[in-house]
């Protein structure tokens, strides 16, 4: 029914696998007849070996600069990440966390994402983070607490999570997409053809109409929504190209109630935390 | 000045909603919205009084338009809504103005203010509306108005029953209406029940129709009138507070159904059968409601019988309209109607005053000789109590003069056309009216000397009467056996000079302002015009020698001390007991109507609690047992086992989305 | 936006990533039992969908996925700010950051199942977060309580 390669078939399980069995080694819980420091190495080297299945999944960029940022960024987000919900002190945690949120946003800087990835690293490895680590002293025990030591049912979670990201990649190579790439020579194409009508790869695809991807595809995204200056590819060399410029354009014409309701929310967060946060004695602040 | 007749109906429901908003800012002071906004409007409405012409009728927008049903949103303006509303906006600043002293520190206070404004607007809409459909809304509109008030003090178990009751019987007679509505939509070609154009159509219309129509009408009137056989409610209604018992209980409200029936005359003229019902119907009311009043230990229960008495009256005035007196009939009903709303208002108010001063009690066992601790209250009550008697030249006289002569005029316009059995009846409903007079004379005054003469004596608890009200407690009412305060007397002095003169400004045989008024109404033109006639002397002597034997009657058995009342209880103790009992009327009413109902609804409750209800539960049971057998153990509490079901529905989706 | 090529399978790694992490992310929050850590495990989830939004964003050549990112930080932060300021709540009442604690709300009659504690890991002595400095005392040792000793000896 669904068209994949065999060879991504593998991998994809491959990964699942090798990811699964990793993260339940890494996992905080009794390991009977072995040594803790011994299973979580090999748990964390599955991961790794998983993670880098993950990475042949799909391209990289073509310089070879690009390239080699790109897996480094990769593979330390996943690895990163996997450690974070693994660290036995949820001090590791936050700063395991830390390091995903900055190799984050190195790949959105890699897909030109350059305030997005500024923004990032402001707000969450910056502000987040610390709170995170503020509010963790504030609360932490002496020592390590029995509930750090003990994951809640590793092995059904692990499993749970594996079947997830199973099914996400495969929902994603399945993608239509898909077969028309491996049409293409593979000579890379620019973006501007990239914007290719999606009726046409539900055409390829021969989807009945009514299927929930013909549905998604007769949309016709690309068209309607984008303003003009966002299409880089069509801009005539030479013109500097927009960057923050034409984000906040975007925001602020396209997506301004967007951007006010999330203000609006803010503050009311701000209010929420500051009554939630504030001692109360007998029912009253103090 | 017509066209701003809008206004009248708008500036109490701006000030109504300006207090139901904002009146518990105001505090003490809620009570200015509505009376300025009620002044305003009665303002206005001398100007539409004096300013009026000819009928006119203004669109205000269209409400409903479907296929060939057509309600647009029209006031009309012609005589007898000129008479009306300055009628009704008068009385209602007065009563606003004497709430205003009567609520004082009621917790409701803003409520009641902001209904009083509801109902001033809904009454004027009432009267302004020019289309049967709308005046069936604005119709209803009061009705929920008047439960509002008759509850008012719901926390009683008696106000809420006497609320609901109302509101019950209401229904029964809303009924008659909506079903004479759809009647006359069925029979009007263009759908369109303005009273102009129903009016206009008479010549298409077969005279079934018309009867069957009439009748329905009639129905209707009966409840919101309080008329034979739908009159029970009205003597309940009495649980609201005084004010309202003044405003919509006696001066306007219950009069709402005679507007009806004069309103619809050129409907119902030229079918012999209508008004001998009606008058007859009027008839039985009054002399039913006379007799019950005639015991009666509760002065604000005299006054409502003694209301349902006057309105039997206006009933048999209009019921007299047959041959050439239609015309005469409609102008003497409507006058009644015009000065009983002054005179028993001012009657209302007055037994306020005396309950505001005796504590909220009402029973005139426990209170007599009044008269020199209120003398305002006493004078006022006097001047209220010779008009209702009908005794010249106070403007009862007037008004019941002319109903009493439209009987006679009727009785010989049928001996003419030779209908002798109607020509005996019309007779016969004479004289019964002429001693239903008597009675009213003698029962007012009785109600009269017991509160203001006699010994002077004061509520106290150790009454024996006292055993089932002994929640009040008035040690510190600072206006406990005081005359009320200005702001209450005020209100009862403007009425009583209104009393003594409304008839006689008016009235036929002095200026004929009134029937001059009535005759610009829709429809009215074309009625059948009477002939000339002159002051009819005999049944104005009649008349009054019959209030003045009641009169003294009065004063021979309450005028001072004497054991003559309870001896005559003793010898005619049936009597006395059927008065007392009112015939046992709500009994007959509980065994015959509701009794059943009660029993019926029993047996649907029983099926619906075992048959429908058993047979949900029955189903309910499956998904039920497989939720305990099943997935009762995923509600356990633990916020990851529930993300983990998230999860897992989520991978669900996505293979239901990609292989399917 | 940097004028570079973006393949269809560029956008396949971007991905399988924002996958990876969102599937992480949701391990975090089902095994571990630690309020805070639960919470960054959430925030881990936001991560992968933001990274999945910026693909799409360049693949489109659209500020869209960007747009939509920056509202995700805006959430997550007031995401951040509220359930923190719930954990010190929480914290204050029981003195505890596990989140087993809080299960009142569940169908009547249910037994609470108990966390499998001989399972736990065992405590690992020896250098780690847990393990505090030791100053050699100098001067004389002042007097201190048995209890006390013996508590911090545990």
């Amino acid at each position: 029914m669904f068209e994949i390669q065999p060879l991504q078939l593998t991998q994809c399980l491959l990964t699942c696998l090798f990811g699964g069995l990793g993260t339940y080694m890494m996992m905080p819980h009794r390991r009977y007849f072995a040594n803790p420091g011994l299973v979580f190495a090999i748990g964390l080297g599955l991961v790794v070996l998983a993670a880098s299945h993950l990475l042949m999944l799909g391209g990289s960029p073509v310089p070879i600069v690009s390239k080699v940022f790109f897996n480094i960024f990769a593979i330390f987000s996943v690895v990163a990440s996997a450690l974070m919900i693994t660290a036995r002190d949820p001090v590791h945690s936050a700063l395991w966390f830390a390091v995903v949120v900055l190799s984050t946003s190195g790949l959105f800087l890699l897909a030109g994402a350059g305030f997005l990835a500024a923004g990032t690293v402001i707000v969450y490895a910056g502000a987040i983070i610390v709170t995170f680590l503020f509010v963790i002293m504030l609360a932490q025990s002496e020592g390590k607490a029995v509930y750090d030591r003990l994951a809640r049912q590793p092995a059904q979670a692990s499993l749970t999570g594996f079947i997830l990201i199973w099914c996400l990649l495969i929902v994603i190579l399945t993608n239509p997409g898909n077969n028309f790439e491996s049409n293409q020579s593979s000579e890379p194409v620019e973006v501007s053809t990239r914007l290719t009508p999606a009726k046409d790869l539900v055409r390829m695809r021969k989807f009945p109409v009514n299927h929930p991807v013909s549905r998604v595809m007769n949309q016709n995204l690309t068209t309607e929504l984008a303003l003009p200056e966002t299409f880089d590819a069509t801009l005539p060399p030479g013109v500097p190209q927009p960057h923050v410029a034409g984000l906040g354009a975007a925001m602020y014409t396209t997506h301004l109630i967007s951007s006010e309701l999330v203000g609006a929310i803010l503050f009311v967060a701000l209010a929420g935390a500051v009554v939630i946060a504030t001692p109360r004695v007998g029912g009253k602040p103090a | 000045m017509t066209h701003n007749a809008w206004l009248v109906p708008a500036l109490p429901l701006v000030a109504s909603l300006l207090t139901a908003l904002f009146g518990h800012r105001l505090g003490k002071n809620a009570h200015w919205p509505v009376v300025a906004g009620i002044g305003s409007a009665f303002l206005v409405s001398l100007g539409v009084l004096f300013g009026m012409e000819h009928p006119e009728k203004f669109l205000l927008m269209d409400w409903i338009h479907v296929g060939s049903l057509q309600i647009p949103l029209e006031f009309g303006v012609d005589g007898l809504t000129a008479m009306m509303l300055p009628m009704v906006t008068f009385i209602a600043t007065l009563v606003a103005l004497f709430a205003a002293g009567y609520m004082a520190g009621d917790p409701g206070y803003t409520r009641f203010f902001s209904v009083v404004g509801l109902f001033v607007f809904s009454m004027t809409g009432l009267v302004l509306s020019n289309n049967y459909i709308l005046t069936y809304g604005f119709w209803e509109c009061v009705g929920a108005c008047s439960y509002l008030l008759i509850g008012f003090w719901h926390e009683k178990p008696s106000a809420a029953a006497a609320a609901k009751k109302a509101f019950l019987v209401n229904r029964v007679g809303d009924l008659g209406f909506a079903i004479g509505l759809f009647w006359l939509w069925t029979i009007i070609p263009d759908g369109n029940l303005s009273y102009d154009n129903v009016f206009g159509m008479l010549k298409s219309l077969n005279e079934t129709d018309r009867l069957g129509i009439g009748l329905l009408f009639f129905w209707a009137a009966t409840a919101k009138s309080a008329q034979m056989p739908l009159y029970v409610w009205l003597p309940d209604a009495m649980e609201g507070p005084t004010p309202v018992s003044a405003l919509i209980h006696a001066a306007t409200m219950v009069t709402a159904g005679v507007y009806l029936i004069a309103r619809s005359t050129p409907l119902l003229v030229g079918i012999d059968s209508m008004a001998p019902i009606v008058a007859s119907i009027g008839c039985l009311t009054a002399v039913m409601a006379g007799f019950y009043a005639l015991t009666q230990t509760d002065l604000k229960r005299v006054l409502a019988y003694s209301t349902i008495s006057q309105i039997g009256f206006m009933f048999m005035g209009i019921g007299s309209g047959v041959g050439s007196v239609v015309q005469f009939a409609v102008v003497a009903g409507m006058f009644h109607l015009f000065t009983h709303a002054f005179f028993k208002a001012l009657l209302f108010l007055g037994s306020g005053s005396v309950m505001h001063a005796m504590g909220h009690v009402i029973d005139m066992r426990r209170f007599g000789g009044l008269r020199h601790r209120m003398p305002i209250t006493c004078w006022t009550f006097l001047v209220g109590s010779l008009a209702l008697a009908g005794l010249p030249p106070l403007s009862g006289f007037w008004s019941k003069d002319e109903v009493l002569a439209a009987l006679s005029q009727a009785s010989h316009a049928s001996e003419a056309s030779g209908n002798h059995g109607v020509a005996s009846l019309y007779s016969m409903i004479y004289w019964v009216a002429i001693f239903t007079a008597g009675m009213t004379a003698f029962y007012t005054f009785r109600a009269f000397f017991k509160t203001f003469f006699g010994p002077e004596k004061l509520p106290s608890p150790t009454d024996p009467e006292a055993a089932h009200d002994d929640h009040h407690h008035h040690g510190d009412d600072p206006y406990f056996g005081k005359e009320s305060p200005f702001v209450m007397t005020l209100p009862l002095q403007i009425l009583a000079f209104c009393a003594v003169f409304a008839g006689m400004v008016f009235a036929e045989p002095t200026t004929g302002w009134f029937a001059h008024l009535v005759e610009h109404s829709v429809g009215f033109t074309e009625l059948p015009h009477p002939e000339s006639h002159g002051f009819d002397w005999v049944t104005a002597i009649l008349g009054t020698s019959s209030g003045l034997i009641g009169l003294g009657l009065a004063y021979m058995m309450y005028g001072k001390p004497s054991d003559l009342p309870s001896r005559l209880a003793k010898t005619f103790r049936p009597v006395y007991e059927a008065s007392l009992n009112k015939l046992w009327v709500d009994q007959i009413y509980h065994a015959m109507f509701v009794a059943p109902i009660l029993a019926l609804a029993q047996v649907c409750r029983y099926f619906d609690t075992y048959g429908v209800d058993g047979l949900v539960r029955s189903v309910a049971l499956i998904p039920r047992n497989i939720a305990t057998g099943l997935l009762l153990r995923f509600q356990n509490g633990v916020i990851q086992a529930y993300a983990g079901v998230a999860a897992l529905a989520i991978v669900g989706l996505l293979f239901i989305l990609v292989f399917t | 936006m940097p004028n570079t090529i973006f393949t269809f399978s560029d956008l396949t790694a971007y991905l399988a990533i924002g996958a990876a992490l969102f599937g992480l992310g949701t391990i975090g929050f089902l095994s571990r039992r630690n309020l805070i850590v639960m919470f960054l495990s959430a925030e881990l989830m936001l991560q992968g969908v933001g990274l999945t939004l910026v693909g799409f964003g360049r693949f489109h050549g659209n500020w869209n996925g960007q747009i939509l990112t920056i509202i995700i930080l805006t959430v997550a932060a007031c995401e951040a700010a509220l359930s923190l300021a719930l954990v010190v709540q929480l914290f204050n009442r029981s003195k505890s950051l596990d989140v087993s604690i809080w299960r009142e709300i569940r169908e009547a009659g249910l037994p609470v199942l108990a966390e499998l504690d001989q399972d736990i890991e065992p405590f690992l002595a020896g250098p780690g977060s847990e393990s505090y400095p030791h100053l050699s005392p100098s001067g004389r040792e002042p007097e201190v309580s048995v209890v006390a000793s013996g508590h911090r000896a545990n």
